[in-house]
């Protein structure tokens, strides 16, 4: 939403579409799962340059990652307000 | 076994079919039914508290929670879906623990003090807690509070308000009116008027609509009973009360006498309780109908780009000035029904009575919450200076004042109207329910028009519950397009379809709560229930066994005039039946004044 507004402010007009099928939401139990920490270079590693500090998720950890969502859309404020916002 | 009362369909297309069990009990429903209904097609009944069939299924109250054998966790049924094979328990031990304790949660934060609450014996969280057997309380309660100026015809209590968000939905999906929004986070959320607003300035239709749809007490009509009380007992003071033709479909709920109510036994029961004079509204329903049928016909000839839109609806004209004042110079300027009676009680009535206005009390019980700010618009005073509408009651304010008396209604014999007053036509009857303004107006054009009595029924065309209904019919050679809305939201569609110009019509009759007054947010609450379509269905019985169906032809309206004011749209008429919809503004006008000249604003101030 801040980024959208952003974006208007400085006169453009972005729109960024959801090129997947959501699925439905499923009513089964999620299990435990923690999030997963980006890995940072060492302190040591970063000094006197500018590439990226973090690693980034792997293509494991971004799958994990979206596991864990828990479907605001249906199951949280999404049920009462918008659902699912397909486009911004 | 199969939810045969299930309406196929309904969410979508639905052809295949899902076998489940529920409570022991194999079950087969169509796909996307949720689990709600598929219980209840199995014969198991689920509480539920904030559900409200396709406008607020949002699984927030927790208390539909049902176990689905296999998951831990427990599932909302009223906006989850069946699945194939689903085991379904509804009163699992671990369900009745988490419904027993959602709520006690919910009644931590409500101001539970039901023996002095509008809403007790009709209050869907009292109705769940009951049932549970819920004995005592182990919470401290905690309530938000919140500060409501208690003099607006519409009175929200924040610490009675269990967030079930019907409220927002109605005014936001039904109404098209954004009144109500959510605010603070978490626990603290809460429901307030949109934007942290005083609702003294924001565009309040006061339809009522989310009264009618609170399950609790949080949301209410002012109170104007003791107004009532202090009339009745001052000796010098004459009370007439004239009654809105949607009263008769319900206003004996209470009492089990349905939509076939009828007017007898109410004007029995109101004589019995001391008011002087009992009228009925009909009479300046089709008193209304003379004047904006005239008006309609002045209007065909003046080429104006809008067609001539109806007044009846105090709602519908709050609507229409805060959110398209384009089209206002085209609403009619007929006063509705409550204050032509109004005005006419205090000049013509009076003077045939002997009596002083200024010594006259005017009730009006109204199926609506709108009714009360219109009585009190500050032009609404034009037949002797005080107000022509003293106090309007909502049919749930005199189911209290009825039930305040004891009065043993079933008891009650029937008793007609004060005359010359007192009898309507059927076309005054049509007025509550949608599509009946516009059909007793073509009833009587087509007379004023052809000369000839308009065939029974032949305006059928503009009745039902359809939300945007239109019609052409052929008046003397001419064809009149019109159209009916109810429902602000449609009528929200229909004004922005003539301002752009995609539809175009003659005349439009709009209605703000949907069905019309019967459906109105003054009515007797029925959980769950839309009632507006067999109480209209009633109206419609009461119209065709009326002895008059056409306006013209009331000997009580030719009187008036004979008498009175001479002929429809006459110097007398235009003073005491019509009114300038401009002398008093809503929130939106003020500010469109004010941006549109900020200078002249503030020298106001």
């Amino acid at each position: 939403m801040a980024a959208g507004n952003i974006d208007n402010y400085l006169g453009f007009d972005h729109r960024i579409e959801l090129d997947v099928d959501v699925p439905a939401p499923q009513l089964e139990d999620m299990g435990h799962c923690a999030r997963c920490e980006t890995i940072l270079r060492e302190a040591g590693e970063r000094k006197r340059n500018f590439e990226e500090i973090e690693r980034g998720l792997t293509p494991e950890e971004a799958l994990q990652e979206s596991s864990r969502c828990l479907r605001c859309d249906h199951f949280g404020f999404g049920a009462f307000r918008g659902g699912r916002e397909i486009q911004w | 076994m199969v939810g045969h009362e299930h309406e196929q369909g309904e969410r979508g297309v639905a052809t295949k079919a899902v076998s489940l069990v529920v409570d022991g009990m194999p079950v087969t429903v169509p796909a996307g039914t949720s689990i709600l209904d598929a219980c209840r097609a199995a014969g198991s009944k689920v509480p539920t508290l904030c559900y409200l069939r396709e406008l607020n299924e949002i699984g927030s109250c927790r208390v539909c929670v049902v176990e689905v054998k296999g998951r831990e966790r427990l599932v909302a049924s009223c906006n989850n879906c069946v699945e194939e094979g689903m085991e379904v328990l509804t009163n699992s031990p671990k369900v009745r623990c988490a419904r027993r304790e959602n709520v006690l949660l919910l009644l931590s934060q409500h101001d539970a003090t039901c023996t002095t609450c509008v809403r007790s014996g009709n209050c869907s969280l009292q109705e769940v807690s009951n049932d549970l057997g819920l004995v005592g309380m182990p919470y401290p309660t905690i309530l938000p509070h919140g500060s409501w100026p208690q003099g607006f015809p519409l009175i929200r209590n924040n610490d009675k308000c269990i967030r079930c968000m019907r409220c927002i939905q109605v005014c936001d999906k039904v109404q098209a009116s954004h009144v109500w929004g959510i605010t603070n986070r978490a626990t603290h959320t809460t429901v307030d008027v949109a934007d942290g607003a005083s609702i003294l300035n924001v565009d309040c239709t006061l339809c009522g609509q989310c009264i009618t749809h609170c399950p609790v007490g949080a949301l209410r009509e002012r109170d104007d009973v003791s107004r009532v009380y202090d009339a009745l007992q001052d000796p010098e003071v004459t009370t007439v009360v004239q009654i809105a033709p949607s009263v008769r479909t319900s206003w004996g709920d209470h009492w089990g006498l349905g939509e076939t109510a009828g007017m007898g036994r109410l004007v029995s029961a109101l004589r019995h309780m001391g008011f002087d004079y009992v009228v009925n509204t009909d009479v300046a329903a089709d008193l209304t109908i003379m004047e904006e049928g005239t008006e309609l016909l002045r209007h065909l000839g003046e080429g104006r780009p809008y067609p001539l839109m109806t007044s009846c609806c105090p709602a519908w004209v709050r609507f229409v000035k805060a959110h398209h004042p384009e089209l206002v110079d085209d609403v009619s300027t007929s006063k509705s029904p409550q204050q032509m009676f109004g005005a006419v009680v205090k000049s013509y009535y009076a003077q045939l009575l002997g009596l002083d206005p200024h010594k006259v009390f005017s009730l009006s019980i109204m199926p609506c919450v709108a009714k009360k700010a219109e009585c009190a618009y500050p032009n609404m005073n034009d037949a002797c200076g005080d107000p022509d509408v003293d106090c309007a009651l909502t049919v749930r304010e005199l189911e209290r004042l009825l039930r305040a008396d004891h009065v043993d209604v079933a008891s009650l014999g029937e008793e007609p109207f004060d005359e010359p007053l007192g009898v309507g036509t059927g076309a005054g009857i049509i007025f509550g329910a949608t599509g009946g303004v516009m059909e007793a107006a073509l009833r009587t054009a087509h007379y004023l028009v052809s000369g000839r009595p308009p065939k029974d029924d032949m305006f059928g065309d503009v009745r039902g519950l359809e939300g945007w209904k239109e019609a052409s019919f052929d008046l003397a050679g001419t064809t009149l397009r019109v159209a009916v809305a109810h429902g602000l939201a449609n009528a929200d569609a229909l004004c922005k379809a003539l301002v752009s110009g995609e539809a175009q019509y003659d005349f439009v009759e709009v209605m703000a709560c949907p069905g019309g007054c019967v459906g109105g947010g003054g009515q007797p609450i029925h959980e769950g229930q839309e009632l507006a379509g067999v109480r209209g269905q009633a109206l419609y019985g009461f119209d065709r066994r009326s002895e008059w169906r056409n306006s013209y032809e009331s000997p009580a309206v030719r009187r008036c005039y004979e008498e009175f004011f001479g002929e429809p749209n006459s110097e007398l008429a235009e003073e005491l039946l019509h009114t300038d919809l401009r002398a008093w503004k809503m929130p939106a006008e003020w500010i469109r004044e004010a941006e549109s000249a900020p200078d002249a604003a503030l020298a106001r101030r």
